[in-house]
This record gives C-alpha cells, structure tokens and sequence, in this order.
C-alpha cells in the first residue's frame, strides 16, 4: 500500500510540475502535445522546431500547393485541444546532454527536461554532389519553404523540369507540371515508377499513365552531373543513358 | 488566395491567421467524394478520385465545410473547432 502511495505521489507531482520537451514541431509534435494534456499533463510543456512556422500539414505541399491553388503558407495543422506549450520555432536543436537532462539548441540556449520527445521526423535527401546541390533551381522537396520556393520555379514557366526519382513524390511532382502545361522528365533508377513502394505491376501500370500524359520516363537511368550557367543557376543535366537535357528546374527526391 | 488577415504572436514571431483549418487523412479518404460539392471551392477532385483541399479556407466558408466533414462515409475531414479559441503561446 506504502509503494502504491508513493507511485501515486510520484506521478501526481510529475503531472503538476514535470517539464517535457518536445523536439519536432510538426504533426507527430503538436499530436503527441495535445494527447499530454488531455491525459492530464499540467507541468511545464516545451516545443522545439527547427523551422519558423507551427505545426502544419506537408501531404498538401506536393499538390494543391505546387499547382498554385493553396499557399505553400495555408496547410496549418487544426488543433484538437489546446495544448499551453512553450513554443521555440525557428530554431534547431543540435545536441542532447543526457546526464544533466538538457536538450541543447542551436542558438546556445538550453531547454532542462524531465522527459524527452523526439519527434523531428525525417529529412530531404540533398543532391549528392554539395557544389552541383548549390546551384539556383536545384529543390529538393519536404518544407513549406521549400514548397514555396518550387511553386515559384514552376509559375516562372521554366523549359524543362527534371524529377530525379519516379517515387510518390516525384511522381505527384510530374503529374503538377503536365497539368501545369511544364515540359517534364522523370529519371528513375528502377525499371519504372513507384516500383520501390508498390512491385512492378503498378510501376508499369503508372509508367504507362505518366507517358500518357506526356512525362519524359526514363527508366534504369540516373542522374550523374549538373551543370550550371554563369550566374549558378542549373541548365544542364547529365544522364547515364548518355543523353544531356537542358533544364531549369531539377527536383531531386 | 483569401486570408491575408495574418497577425503575429510576439513571444516567438509565430504566424496566425485568421481562417479555419481543416486536414484530410488521405489514408482514410476513399475518395467517395460526397464532401465535393458541398464546399466546392475547398474540395475538388483531381481526376478521378485524388482529393485536394484547401486546409486553411476563409472562415466564412465554415458552415459548408462542416457539412462536407460530416457527410464524409468515412470521417475523414477533421475540422478545427471554433469554440475553442487557438491558445495564445
């Protein structure tokens, strides 16, 4: 009964003053908040993002957004509760000091904890090569900033856009630029589209709708060099099938 | 696009604005797409079955968007509540 009494006590002074941290702003974040207090969580409440904006929704980014229906800045997540946080957006958290229980942040500042949360999700593949990554019209796709940013490439009418991977991303990205009337090319490594994901039989099966309407498939071809203009802005892009595009735009996924 | 009411919470320079939000599981969605026609400006097909939507549409838009969550066969349209105002931090 003495044990029972102590646990009670224990959790009842860690609802009322614990301090959880919270690494990661967006969906699995704000939920994992809202699902705190509604279990009746009452201490301190810290949530950490690297980017400047709250919780949104990225399932959008590589659709409504990149049509130029909804802004890249209007997918904010609906709220289920209110969740009382301390919010620090904007800025990284770099390290994790274990024995002293501080998350520590990219400004310097340190964030004590009780409790920790990871919740930072995952990240975009960068182009391989850094030099040919820094040129101007090379995008990777995961952000709201980035969504902009590639929104903005695509509404400028560019010559060409290269997808540099047939996944779902990549493919929902083709499929914005042939509606959007953007002459299109989507290398993929494998022998067709989604093939990772869904087997072969799909992969032929969207290989065939994306020809239809008008995507450059290469299939069993990757991507091996960019090449920028004078002013660092993508043009050029080298194929291992031995072709050579030109290109504005290369999304890399 | 609608909703330029942005207004900004100083403790932390976060972006609020003034429209509703509304998120679609897209796992969920089946795409039997009866919330189409009830909010039209915000739900539109994209071919066949592919549903967009607009998460954050003006607020005034709020009673149609309610009905199209609810006549969703499988619930897949949650809707920010109104009454219970967005925190402040």
């Amino acid at each position: 009964v003495k044990t029972a009494t102590l646990v009670a006590d224990l959790v009842t002074e860690f609802k009322t003053n614990g301090r959880i941290v919270i690494v990661g702003a967006s969906l699995a974040g704000l939920r994992a908040a809202e699902a705190l207090r509604a279990e009746g969580f009452n201490g301190k409440l810290t949530i950490i993002g690297d980017e400047k904006h709250e919780p949104y929704d990225r399932p959008p980014l590589s659709k409504q957004v990149l049509k130029g229906w909804v802004r890249a800045d209007h997918t904010l997540l609906p709220r289920t509760r209110k969740v009382e946080a301390e919010w620090r957006l904007g800025v990284a958290a770099t390290s994790l000091d274990r024995s002293s229980k501080q998350v520590r942040l990219a400004n310097g500042d340190q964030v004590p904890f009780d409790r920790l949360l990871i919740a930072t999700g995952t990240r975009a593949r960068p182009w391989f090569n850094p030099k040919e990554a820094a040129l101007e019209g090379v995008i990777t796709l995961r952000t709201s900033d980035e969504a902009a940013q590639l929104q903005a490439a695509l509404a400028a009418k560019p010559g060409r856009v290269l997808i540099v991977g047939a996944g779902f991303i990549g493919s929902e990205i083709a499929s914005v630029c042939r509606d959007l009337g953007l002459a299109v090319t989507v290398a993929e490594r494998a022998e067709g589209p989604l093939v990772g994901a869904l087997g072969g039989v799909i992969g032929d099966i969207a290989a065939e709708l994306q020809r239809d309407h008008g995507v450059d498939l290469r299939t069993g071809a990757s991507v091996e060099a960019l090449e920028g203009d004078a002013k660092g802005h993508v043009r050029r892009a080298r194929l291992s099938d031995g072709t050579t595009l030109d290109v504005d735009v290369v999304v890399v996924t | 696009m609608k909703g330029e009411q942005v207004t900004r919470c100083e403790a932390n320079g976060e972006r609020r604005t003034a429209n509703m939000r509304i998120v679609i599981d897209l796992n969920r969605c089946q795409g039997y797409a009866q919330c189409v026609p009830l909010a039209p400006t915000v739900l539109k097909l994209n071919g066949e079955e592919a549903l967009m939507y607009d998460p954050n549409p003006d607020d005034s838009l709020r009673q149609q968007v309610l009905r199209a969550a609810a006549s969703c066969p499988v619930q897949a349209i949650l809707v920010e509540r109104l009454d219970e105002k967005r925190e402040k931090s």
